[in-house]
This record gives C-alpha cells, sequence and structure tokens, in this order.
C-alpha cells in the first residue's frame, strides 16, 4: 500500500494522457492489483469524498503519509516569481508544490515540463517557468540542488514529452513493490534502466544508419532520418525502440526524426528559424554527432561504410 | 425570494488549463455564472519568430488530449501559408490520426470523466442508481475499467501512422512523414474491430453498428430503446433512462446557437489547400446553427473577432480577428468579475455573436441541408433537440456518443482508400504567407493562424474549443457558453453542487472539482468539499 | 535492364561534358544546413531534365576537391552500385571520383 498524489502545473495533460495507455499494468491495475491509492489526481482521483484542499494540507502536516508525489507540468514562477499565472485550488501552485515535495518520501517528475522545463521554458519562457530540480541543463530548478525527498532520493526524473507509460508505472510500482533500493540515477537523475541506452538502440533504420543510406524527404521507403531530417536518435537517451510506443511502433520505426525530448535541451536551438526538421551542418559534416563519435572518426566510418554497402541497402525496404 | 449565495469552484478540472468557475445560487437555482480559465503557459508568445515549422512540434503539446487536432490544424495552416500540394493518401492518413485521437476520447471521456458523477450520493433515490454504480464507479466499474482501458487501442494506429500519441509531428505541410505498409493496414483494421467487439457494440450500444445506423429521428431511437432488452441495457441505454430520471434533460442548455469548423478533408477535393476553399472540401461539413431561428449557414474564420475587455490581457477592449491580436499578458492577474478574471478570451461570430462549440454543435451543424450535396448530414440530433424542447446537458452527451459510430465508419472508409504505392508527401516550397487551419477536435472547434515573414513566425494564434465555450464575458457583457449554460441550473444541495459539474463536464473541459461555498453576503466559508 | 542503360548514357554524357570544361559553380562552397537549403531550393527551381542547369549550379567538378579530397564515393547521397546521386533535387548518375557543393557525410 502506497499513497499516491499527482498534481499539474503548467501541463498539458499529456503525461497523463500517456498514463492512461498503460497496459500490464494498467491505471486501474495499479489500483486494484498493486495497491496504489490514489490520493487524488486531475482525472482518476475521485474515490476520495474528501475535500482536496484539506487533502492537501493532510499531507503538508503528515496526518496522511504521502508516499509518492508525482508531479507533471512545469512550475510556473510568472509572473515576477509570484507564481500567480498558475493559481490552484486558491492559492500559486508552487507554494503548493514547495510544501508537498518536504512532506514526500519520493518525488517524481514526469514529462519534460516537470523534470527540466520544457516547451512552456522556451525562449522567452513568458511563464517564467522551472523543472523541479532543473531548468533545461542548470541543476536546482524550483526545489533546490541540495533537494532531497524523505527517503533520501532527489527528485526522480521521467522525462520525455510525453514520458511512457511503462516508464511511469514501472518507477511506481517499483517503489510499491520495495525495489527503490534497484532505483539508479544517471547525472540528470533519470532511471538509468530506462535512459541508458539510445533512442536509436533499436530502431528500424539501424542498417541504414551504418551504410549511409538517408532518408532525403519524408514519406520514403528506406533510410537513416538522422542524416538529413535532424534526428536526434545517436544521440539521446531514452527506450523508445526497446519499449514500444503504444505497443506498436516508435516515432523513428514511422518515419518521424526524434526530437531529442528527453534530453534537457529540448526543444533543441529553441525552435529557432532553420532548425525544425534538418539536420544542422557544418562544411557537409553534421553539428552534433553520434554521441562520443569524433568528427575524424565519422569521417573514417563513412567512407568505410559506402565502400561495405551492400546493393540492397540503396533500395526500398519498407515496402508495401 | 431567497438571499443569493455565492459558490467559487476552484479547479473545475485540468484538462485545458485549470478552470475555476463561480455561480451565484438564488432560491436553489444558478443565477448568474463566471467561467475563469486560470493557467497561462504563453504559447501564442513561444512561436514568435521561430521556425515556421515550429507549430507542428509546440502546438500538439498546447493540449495532450487533442494533440492529433492540433498537430491537424498547425499543418494545414501551413499548407496553406505556403500553398503546398497534399497528396491523396497523405490526406486520409491525416484523418486517420484525428478519428483515432476522438475514437480515443470517447470511451475515456464518458467514463474516466463524466459517468463517474452519476454514483454521486445525490442519485440514491434513482432506481438505476445501483446499476450506474456497478458499471461506473471509478476503477473498479465493470464498464469504466473496460472503458478506460479500451480506451488506449485506437491510438495504437495513430502510433502506427506517427509513433506514438499523444504527441507526435508526423503531418508535416506536403503531407505526412510516413509510408505505411500492409501490415500497418491490417494491423489497423484488427485494432478496430477489437475496439468493435470488446465495447462499441457489446458494452456501449447493444446492437450492432449497422442496427443503430437506422436510427435518423428521436422516434427511432426510442423504438431502438424498446426494442430488446439489449438495446435498454447497454451503457447507452442505461444512461439515456438514468439522465432523465434525474433530470440532466432539464438544464445545461447554453447559448443556443452552435459553431462547427467542419472537418476531414476529402482526400480528392483539397490536394491544393487554401484558405477559402476549404469549406466546399469537408465531409463533415462547417456551419452555424442557429437554434433560436432554426437556421444554418456556413462558417468563416473571416468572421472571427476575439475580444479581452474581461480577459487577462492588455490589448484594449475591441474585438479583433486572431491576425490582428497581439497576445500581451498583463502582468498582475487580479480576480476582479466585473473587470478582467480570465486568460480564456471571448469568441464570437461577427454578426451571430457567441457560440458553443463541440459534438452537440457539430451534430445540430449536420442536421442542416447547407453546403454541398456531398457532404455528411445527419438529422438525428437535430430532432432531438426540437422534440426534447432544445438542448440541455442530457443532449450533449447524447450527440456526443453518437458520433462514435460515424468516427468509427470514417476510419474504416480511410483504410479502404490508401493506396499504399502512391506518394505520401509532395516537398513544399518555404516561403512566406498566411495560413489557417481547422477541424474539430472532439471537443470542438479548433484552428489555427499562421503568419510567416522573413522565414519565421510572425504571429501564431489559436483558438480552441474550450476558449469558445469557457470564454469570460465580452465587451458587451455577454456571458461565455458555458457561464450561459449553468444559468438555471438546480443545485440541490448547496454543499455538493454537482449540478455545476455536470454542466462544465457536459463541455469536457474539466475533470473533478474542489468547491468552495461562500455566502454571498458575510463572505464566509460554507463549506469546501469536492464535486465527484 | 534499359534504365541502367540510359543512366550509363547520361553519365558518360555528363563525364564528357565536364571534361570538355563545363564551367560550373564551385563557389562558394556550402557552409552550413541554411546555405545548403537555400541551393535546394534553388535547384527546386529548375525543371527535373535540366541536366546543364543542375550541374552548374550544383558546381560539379570530374575529381576530388580540396585538400581533404571530398568525392561522392564517400557522400551521403551516392548509391554505390547503381553509381547514382540519390539526393531528389539532383537525381542524376554519377562517378565515385566526383564532386560537387551538396557533398555530405
Amino acid at each position: 500500500m502506497a499513497n499516491l498524489l499527482w498534481l499539474q502545473g503548467g501541463a498539458c495533460s499529456g503525461n497523463t494522457m500517456s498514463f492512461l495507455n498503460a497496459e500490464e499494468p494498467s491505471a486501474c491495475d495499479l489500483v486494484t492489483d498493486f495497491g496504489i491509492n490514489v490520493l487524488w489526481h486531475p482525472s482518476l482521483g475521485v474515490e476520495l469524498g474528501d475535500n482536496l484542499q484539506k487533502l492537501l494540507r493532510d499531507c503538508v502536516s503528515g496526518a496522511i503519509s504521502l508516499d509518492i508525489f508525482v508531479f507533471e507540468g512545469t512550475v510556473v514562477n510568472a509572473p515576477n516569481g509570484t507564481g500567480e499565472w498558475n493559481r490552484f485550488a486558491g492559492r500559486p501552485m508552487k507554494q503548493w508544490v514547495n510544501e508537498l515535495a518536504k512532506a514526500a518520501q519520493f518525488v517524481v517528475a514526469i514529462g519534460d515540463c516537470a523534470t527540466w522545463g520544457g516547451i512552456p521554458a522556451t525562449a522567452p519562457n513568458p511563464s517564467e517557468s522551472q523543472g523541479l530540480q532543473f531548468l533545461k541543463r542548470d541543476h536546482g530548478g524550483f526545489l533546490g540542488k541540495s533537494f532531497v525527498s524523505r527517503a533520501g532520493l532527489p527528485v526522480i526524473n521521467v522525462p520525455g514529452c510525453p514520458a511512457h507509460p511503462d516508464w511511469i508505472t514501472q518507477i511506481v510500482v517499483a517503489v510499491a513493490t520495495g525495489r527503490t533500493s534497484d532505483i539508479t540515477l544517471d547525472e540528470f537523475q533519470r532511471p538509468r534502466t530506462f535512459f541508458q541506452s539510445f533512442t536509436q538502440t533499436g530502431c528500424t533504420r539501424n542498417m541504414h544508419f551504418a551504410y549511409k543510406v538517408s532518408a532525403t524527404e519524408f514519406g520514403q521507403r528506406k533510410g537513416c532520418l538522422f542524416y538529413d531530417l535532424g534526428c536526434r536518435g545517436p544521440m539521446t537517451h531514452s527506450p523508445c525502440n526497446r519499449i514500444l510506443w503504444n505497443r506498436v511502433s516508435s516515432k523513428t520505426r514511422a518515419g518521424m526524426p526524434c526530437l531529442g525530448c528527453t534530453e534537457p535541451e529540448f526543444p533543441f536551438f529553441d525552435l529557432a528559424p532553420g532548425t525544425v526538421f534538418k539536420t544542422q551542418t557544418v562544411m557537409g559534416v553534421p553539428k552534433d554527432l553520434p554521441t562520443g563519435v569524433d568528427k575524424k572518426s565519422y569521417i573514417a566510418l563513412t567512407g568505410a561504410a559506402k565502400n561495405a554497402a551492400p546493393e540492397w541497402a540503396e533500395r526500398d525496404i519498407f515496402v508495401v | 425570494m431567497g438571499a443569493v449565495q455565492t459558490l467559487d469552484i476552484s479547479p473545475v478540472g485540468r484538462v485545458e488549463g485549470d478552470l475555476d468557475v463561480r455561480v451565484d445560487i438564488q432560491d436553489g437555482v444558478v443565477v448568474n455564472a463566471w467561467t475563469q480559465a486560470e493557467l497561462f503557459r504563453g504559447f501564442e508568445v513561444i512561436l514568435r519568430d521561430k521556425d515556421p515549422q515550429a507549430g507542428l512540434v509546440v502546438t500538439p503539446r498546447a493540449c495532450g488530449i487533442c494533440g492529433a487536432s492540433h498537430l491537424t490544424c498547425a499543418a494545414w495552416a501551413l499548407d496553406t501559408a505556403w500553398q503546398t500540394e497534399v497528396p491523396r493518401n497523405a490526406i486520409l492518413a491525416r484523418n486517420l490520426g484525428q478519428l483515432t485521437e476522438s475514437l480515443q476520447s470517447q470511451p475515456r471521456y464518458f467514463y474516466g470523466l463524466y459517468a463517474i458523477d452519476l454514483t454521486n450520493k445525490k442519485y440514491r433515490g434513482s432506481k438505476y442508481y445501483e446499476e450506474a454504480c456497478k458499471r461506473f464507479a471509478p476503477f473498479t466499474g465493470t464498464s469504466y475499467e473496460v472503458g478506460v482501458t479500451v480506451s488506449g487501442k485506437p491510438v495504437e494506429i495513430y502510433a502506427l501512422l506517427g509513433g506514438q500519441w499523444p504527441h507526435s509531428s508526423y503531418m508535416v505541410p506536403g503531407g505526412v512523414m510516413c509510408a505505411p505498409t500492409l501490415t500497418d493496414i491490417t494491423r489497423a483494421w484488427s485494432i478496430l474491430e477489437y475496439y468493435k467487439v470488446t465495447w462499441l457494440e457489446s458494452m456501449w450500444l447493444g446492437c450492432s453498428l449497422e442496427r443503430y445506423e437506422e436510427i435518423t429521428s428521436y422516434d427511432d431511437f426510442m423504438s431502438w430503446l424498446n426494442e430488446n432488452p439489449k438495446h435498454a441495457n447497454s451503457d447507452l441505454g442505461l444512461y439515456w433512462h438514468m439522465g432523465l430520471d434525474v433530470g440532466l434533460d432539464k438544464y445545461g442548455g447554453g447559448v443556443g446557437r452552435y459553431v462547427s469548423w467542419g472537418y476531414l478533408p476529402h482526400e480528392d477535393r483539397y490536394q491544393k489547400p487554401t484558405i477559402d476553399d476549404r469549406n466546399a472540401a469537408v465531409l463533415m461539413k462547417s456551419g452555424i446553427y442557429d437554434g433560436t431561428k432554426d437556421t444554418h449557414v456556413l462558417m468563416d474564420q473571416k468572421m472571427l473577432r476575439e475580444n479581452t475587455t474581461h480577459s487577462w490581457y492588455d490589448e484594449g477592449g475591441n474585438d479583433v480577428h486572431p491576425f490582428d491580436r497581439t497576445t500581451r499578458p498583463i502582468q498582475k492577474n487580479d480576480i476582479n468579475f466585473d473587470g478582467k478574471y480570465s486568460w480564456a478570451t471571448g469568441v464570437k461570430h461577427v454578426d451571430v455573436g457567441r457560440l458553443e462549440a463541440g459534438p452537440l454543435a457539430r451534430q445540430l451543424v449536420a442536421g442542416g441541408h447547407h453546403g454541398e450535396s456531398w457532404q455528411h448530414y445527419d438529422p438525428l440530433i437535430l430532432d432531438m433537440y426540437k422534440k426534447m424542447g432544445g438542448p440541455s446537458l442530457h443532449l450533449r452527451q447524447i450527440a456526443r456518443m453518437h458520433e462514435t459510430v460515424k468516427l468509427y465508419r470514417q476510419c474504416e472508409r480511410i483504410l479502404r482508400e490508401f493506396k499504399l504505392s502512391d506518394p505520401w508527401y509532395i516537398k513544399p516550397r518555404e516561403q512566406d504567407g498566411r495560413g489557417w487551419g481547422a477541424t474539430e477536435a472532439i471537443r470542438g472547434a479548433l484552428c489555427h493562424w499562421i503568419d510567416v515573414e522573413g522565414g519565421k513566425i510572425k504571429n501564431y494564434q489559436i483558438i480552441a474549443p474550450t476558449t469558445w465555450n469557457v470564454g469570460p464575458r465580452d465587451a458587451e457583457n455577454i456571458r461565455g457558453p458555458i457561464e450561459e449554460a449553468l444559468i438555471g441550473a438546480p443545485i440541490a444541495d448547496a454543499s455538493d453542487p454537482v449540478e455545476v459539474g455536470h454542466v462544465a463536464r457536459s463541455f469536457d473541459s474539466c475533470l473533478v472539482c474542489t468547491v468552495h461555498a461562500h455566502d454571498a453576503r458575510s463572505g464566509k466559508e460554507l463549506a469546501r468539499f469536492r464535486v465527484a | 535492364m534499359q534504365h541502367e542503360r540510359e543512366e550509363d548514357v547520361l553519365r558518360a554524357d555528363i563525364a564528357a561534358r565536364l571534361a570538355a570544361g563545363l564551367q560550373t559553380q564551385t563557389a562558394p562552397l556550402i557552409e552550413n544546413d541554411r546555405q545548403f537549403a537555400e541551393l535546394l531550393a534553388s535547384l527546386r527551381g529548375l525543371r527535373a531534365d535540366d541536366v546543364d542547369g543542375k550541374l552548374k549550379l550544383g558546381g560539379f567538378v570530374d575529381h576530388p576537391f580540396g585538400g581533404e579530397q571530398m568525392r561522392c564515393q564517400e557522400c551521403m547521397y551516392y548509391l554505390v552500385h547503381r553509381k547514382w546521386c540519390d539526393l531528389p533535387e539532383l537525381a542524376l548518375p554519377v562517378e565515385p571520383s566526383w564532386w560537387c557543393r551538396l557533398w555530405r557525410i
């Protein structure tokens, strides 16, 4: 039995919608099979007949033990640090977040907005948004660098725009089943079990990546999206091609370039003119190379790959 | 005449930003209402000076529930600005994405957000109460669990096209990013079939789609209901009976005028999209239905105006077209019910005034004889509207769920129409210009305006369905649609005004409410509770 | 087969034209994706069968280019077996030792 409270700040509800797509366990399974007691959730937490503000205050005071505090959306500080542009239950949401985070055993940030600020924090960041413990790459965020929850962990960051439902449910199940000691976090406080590998790991276009065959335009039946269409799969940490989306596919499999949405810089280049769905290059070489590969090696690799490329790699592969 | 009590309801759910509602109650009836959107993220501000295609990334993230609809608008807006050619397959693939998102929403909204209210203790006296609790109770209700779980299925089809739902950007000017294969199509068929067998026919309708499709009038519907116990005992049958039993047909009407942009551009009629040609190119026709005069006319984006008199923007009090908006939020968003009290704006048609958007609007428009002869026509809901004495929150629900079968049929049609070896994308020439894209999100009329200048976005404006419905008063102090729909709602128990939740939720603008009740005279708080 | 023969004929024809000293625009070099996109847009203004126009605007030469000896063989858009430039805006038969301004790896 673990008490879970889920609130939304500067959010679109996308992580909630993603969460509701979950199977094994589904949102209902979490409640009925894993004993997750949803104290409140904007769309699910209806089994309480109690009033929300009293509930929140009881969580803050400890009258109700708050095991998992899930936050979706940015912490809105506008205008001028007051947070009045995002009021919730009669006061700025940021005040609730501050008090609830201190009371919780575990604090989980779901999605890019809650982890690093995401889309609302894109320049000029009109809502003065922050993530819970980061703003983009800068450690600190709303709760500050030194924040740890009662269980001694910093905010557990489950990024993504949105986060995959399994990344959410598996972390909740890990907490509920007492496996929290197995949760190890990377430098951005992401669970390594999900975010050590790359988006490219498992991508169906890997052969075209290897043999340097580019999808030069959308709607093609062959080719890797990295070379022309701005795909960030080789530089982005996520299991999108290991744990498929909606059980059936992933963006890169379907033909959509990875936007790097599990990384703090998302949306990259602040969506400046010329940066959307286009690979950034310098003198014919991609500006961002696959993680850990330097330019010299990349050039050598390209030469070797072109020499070795089999004939079939030049023809359509994802055919009707 | 009794004293006026004021209820401040904060929040009324969290779907399209934080919504708060204030109502004045007199003699047990709502006599005045104010709706407040309580979250500002400034997407229009973020999009200024960005890449023209930034809207494809940003706007689906304006709303995680209607992301496909935003993407649809963002793509068509750029198509019209860049004067692209969009291949037939791409039009179909965009429509399929839009449709599957809507199919997802039907059970998720009905069970997850709306029907829970029927288990409220207020309805203990209804003979349908026990059955409602058995089916609709959160997490454990027999229909709730199936409905919420099956809602994830249709968007698997979306993921086959766009890689994931929510938040893909697979629709781009000139077409779509994907090029589905035979196995994607056959898988999509199987997913649709699963949805139909598991929920739509077996649980929701209690009959085949074909039988349900024979219903074209109020009388047909009543005969269907009485024809077979399976029909009466279906979730639709139960909802119909219980809704009437507890009086949901007696309030929640609203402004009585309705808008739809129309949706689903026909694959052969919108390959060279322009703003002006859209009305004659969509399968589901656009229109305004004026219930006070029983007239139908086409809707035109040129006729739309926004007013910020009562909104937290510093843009004057004039009605302006979105192309002329500047989106200047004011710093100090104090609540003043005589002045500014919401982030939403007052949206109106320059001649017809304030309009309700949403599934009821779509179905009332579908009952009109305006538009093209080949466009979709369906008289059922308009007939119910007339036979049942006008709009109510009950009819709004029926209209919404009635659409499910039609959405399903359109999906089937698209899967038949794809020509897999034909193009999915025609690379466009990027250029400056003004564009407009529209659709119908499941919860109503949605559109985007874009102005591209010097290779970047000069102005980007969005009017969402909730902007229409949740909008505050305008310069003439005319109430917005939900404000108006709340007038006359009977409040049986001022300490538990579930009726307010019903009305607000019937627009799909909210999830769960917390209510603070204040005595209007002393300002003393009477009670705090949740409407659930 | 017919198709391949046509490509061979065209490739030989292009080679002859380049060998005969066809002047193409090898400058300025493409430094970034923005200039690349601009050049692509110009190429798209040409008719698909305007081979001369493509060669000139693309800056084709029939030998490796520059200190780094850049050539089609290593370019992203080169299909080794078909000896073909697969960039849609060019779509030309080429030799592995050639180069043009749209060279990318």
